[in-house]
């Protein structure tokens, strides 16, 4: 076991970390980030040698493999493998453990040369299938942590009902990224969740582009949605905030950046949604400042890392009361309201342009609180010695 | 060869092949479901205006006012009708109601219409969320809409595209108004009728939710909507379209 780096011959313990995909969400970003960490720590010798296995691949990939992680995507980003096709046929004549089996030996077989893992961790739950997959081909005394992002209709969507507890029990450590989050592991059997967050860094002074500077870019207030549009999202709601937002305040401009709503969820062409659609970006904080407000207008979201993002550069929040959201918005830090009531969720966007005063007290309190709390270099220690046992 | 086209774009792109324009250019001429589908056809297909003819979807003569049954629904204030799917708008049936029952304590809607388990648990889960479980009942399919209609309420039609939906006919025919948002027939079809108030713009779920409201609480001002909708849909009877669509296909008079 362990790896081999460098000119001298340094052993270290080796994980493998399970992810569903690499696509820039907050599992796969979250990893990134604390990754990046691990990479610069300690003098940049990192404690771990870091093996990424993701089902599908994708733009994240880049992240981890500049921070040093080997990355094996046994899928690619758009489309199937052949094991995969077979597997879906298999899958789709009701023959789901044959398509199980195929999936598994095709994954064990591109796991084989991997060096062996002393600690395995489950990122999120829609690693599951990979971690069901590859659990046979363990060694003995491989250890396993979970680390779980999803509140209770993403983890339904991830992995069988009847799935988690048996995930959990095999856990010898079990990771939330918020309490809500860590309530629902306890309640499907965890006896011990240790709460390690999403983080954010500070955003690096230099050529970015002042806002408003660059041809389309976000001059002048603006209201901000952020992340692949769907039901979880809320993007119907967001579109709502924003029509009311219009007859309010029509000197305010909404956007969402992640891409338009698409498929069944897709709007009649040329429908007059009172938003401008931008697509997914790796930067999409370069064009906005102040005055910017970000809302989270989510059904379901543990802990959007927008959030903690927006904190940093001093945008306003408001958001629904879901996930560790509350938490952190909380003390004066934003504002969380139903998401049900959605004129008093546009007022409260109002709010935040019409007393920039009050808006600034609280993006002042939530930069510190995410700096206090979320920095890589406050989460990246504990997320370590869980890895490390 | 004669196309007529029931669908707008987002199923269209779903149910047509990639080498499309080379199918359209053998169509001779096109009947478009409604006024919406032919600018699709126009202005988007690429189609020549004068190859398209637009005619309304007919709808059945309406039935008479069956006798109250014992086992007939309790009646509701608002209605939706089409299938658990996102494109028809579930999701915002849900919010729309949610924002109306806020004030409205004994508002009673329901949704008529199945679909695909996944989709169904979301929305079930948004009614639950929104707190109203026991007040927005997703009644599953039924074969009869008659015991359904609101007929001291309103249909909500929240598709976030619909070519040319029967069902806002269907109630216009029963003097039942019709709120809905610029996302395809039913907006033409109110307008024609002089009820383009009761049109918000799409995902405006505050604005249909108020336009909704406002007919709630007016009796008056519903019974007008109903009644002007009613005179529109009166031509739309299958006995009454049917020559149309045959005039299109052939390229003669109706």
């Amino acid at each position: 076991m362990g790896g081999v780096r460098g000119r001298a011959t340094v052993t270290r313990p080796t994980a493998w970390v399970l992810l569903h995909d690499l696509e820039r969400t907050g599992v796969p970003i979250a990893l990134a980030r604390l990754a990046r960490w691990q990479a610069t720590a300690d003098a940049g010798s990192p404690a771990l040698d870091l093996h990424v296995v993701a089902g599908r691949d994708g733009p994240v990939r880049i992240d981890l493999e500049r921070s040093g992680a080997a990355v094996v995507a046994l899928g690619p980003r758009v489309g199937r493998t052949l094991a995969g096709t077979v597997a879906a046929g298999l899958a789709q004549s009701g023959r789901a453990p044959s398509a199980a089996a195929v999936r598994g030996i095709e994954w064990r077989r591109r796991l084989r040369p991997l060096p062996s893992p002393d600690v395995v961790l489950v990122q999120g739950a829609g690693a599951w299938a990979l971690w069901q997959a590859v659990r046979p081909a363990l060694p003995a005394g491989c250890r396993t942590v979970v680390h779980l992002h999803e509140l209770a209709v993403a983890l339904s969507r991830s992995l069988p009902t009847d799935a988690l507890a048996p995930l959990l029990h095999a856990a010898d450590r079990v990771l939330a990224v918020c309490a809500p989050v860590a309530d629902l592991a306890r309640a499907a059997g965890a006896e011990r969740v240790e709460l390690v967050p999403g983080t954010a860094e500070e955003p690096v002074p230099g050529p970015t582009p002042a806002p408003g500077s660059r041809p389309g870019s976000l001059a002048g207030p603006v209201l901000l949605g952020m992340g692949a549009p769907s039901w979880r999202k809320g993007t119907d709601r967001f579109v709502a905030v924003a029509h009311e937002l219009r007859r309010r305040h029509p000197e305010v401009a909404s956007r969402w950046i992640g891409g338009a709503p698409s498929g069944s969820e897709a709007w009649a062409v040329g429908a007059d949604l009172a938003t401008a659609w931008d697509p997914p970006t790796d930067a999409p904080w370069d064009d906005v400042g102040p005055p910017a407000v970000l809302a989270i207008t989510s059904r379901e979201d543990p802990l959007p890392l927008v959030a903690l993002e927006a904190g940093l550069r001093g945008i306003a929040v408001v958001a629904t009361p879901t996930g560790g959201l509350p938490a952190l918005l909380a003390d004066g830090r934003g504002l969380v309201v139903d998401g049900w009531d959605l004129p008093a969720f546009a007022a409260a966007v109002g709010r935040c342009f019409e007393d920039p005063g009050a808006t600034e007290a609280r993006t002042a309190a939530l930069r510190r609180h995410v700096a206090a709390h979320h920095a890589a270099a406050v989460v990246g220690p504990r997320w370590l010695a869980a890895l490390l046992g | 060869m004669v196309c007529w086209v029931h669908e707008l774009d987002g199923v269209a792109d779903r149910v047509l092949p990639a080498q499309r324009a080379s199918l359209l250019a053998r169509v001779d001429h096109f009947v478009a479901a409604g006024d919406w589908t032919a600018r699709m056809l126009a202005d988007r297909f690429g189609i020549a205006r004068p190859l398209v003819t637009a005619v309304d979807e007919p709808i059945a003569e309406v039935p008479p006012r069956p006798v109250a049954a014992s086992d007939a629904p309790a009646p509701v204030d608002v209605l939706g009708v089409g299938s658990l799917a996102a494109r028809k708008g579930a999701d915002a049936f849900v919010a729309v109601v949610a924002l109306l029952a806020a004030t409205r304590p004994h508002l009673r809607a329901a949704w008529i219409g199945a679909g695909d388990p996944a989709q169904r648990a979301l929305v079930t889960a948004d009614i639950a969320a929104a707190g109203l479980g026991g007040r927005l009942h997703l009644v599953g399919d039924r074969a009869d809409l008659e015991p359904w209609w609101p007929h001291q309420g309103l249909l909500l039609h929240t598709a976030r595209e619909d070519p040319f939906p029967l069902v806002a006919a269907e109630a216009g025919a029963r003097g039942v108004p019709v709120v809905t948002w610029a996302t395809g027939g039913a907006a033409d079809l109110l307008a024609r009728s002089g009820s383009a108030h009761l049109v918000a713009p799409a995902g405006d779920v505050i604005g249909l939710a108020q336009r909704a409201g406002a007919l709630l609480d007016d009796p008056a001002a519903r019974a007008r909507a109903g009644a002007a909708l009613r005179t529109e849909a009166a031509h739309l009877t299958t006995d009454h379209q049917a020559p149309v669509v045959w005039a299109a296909c052939v390229g003669g008079p109706p």
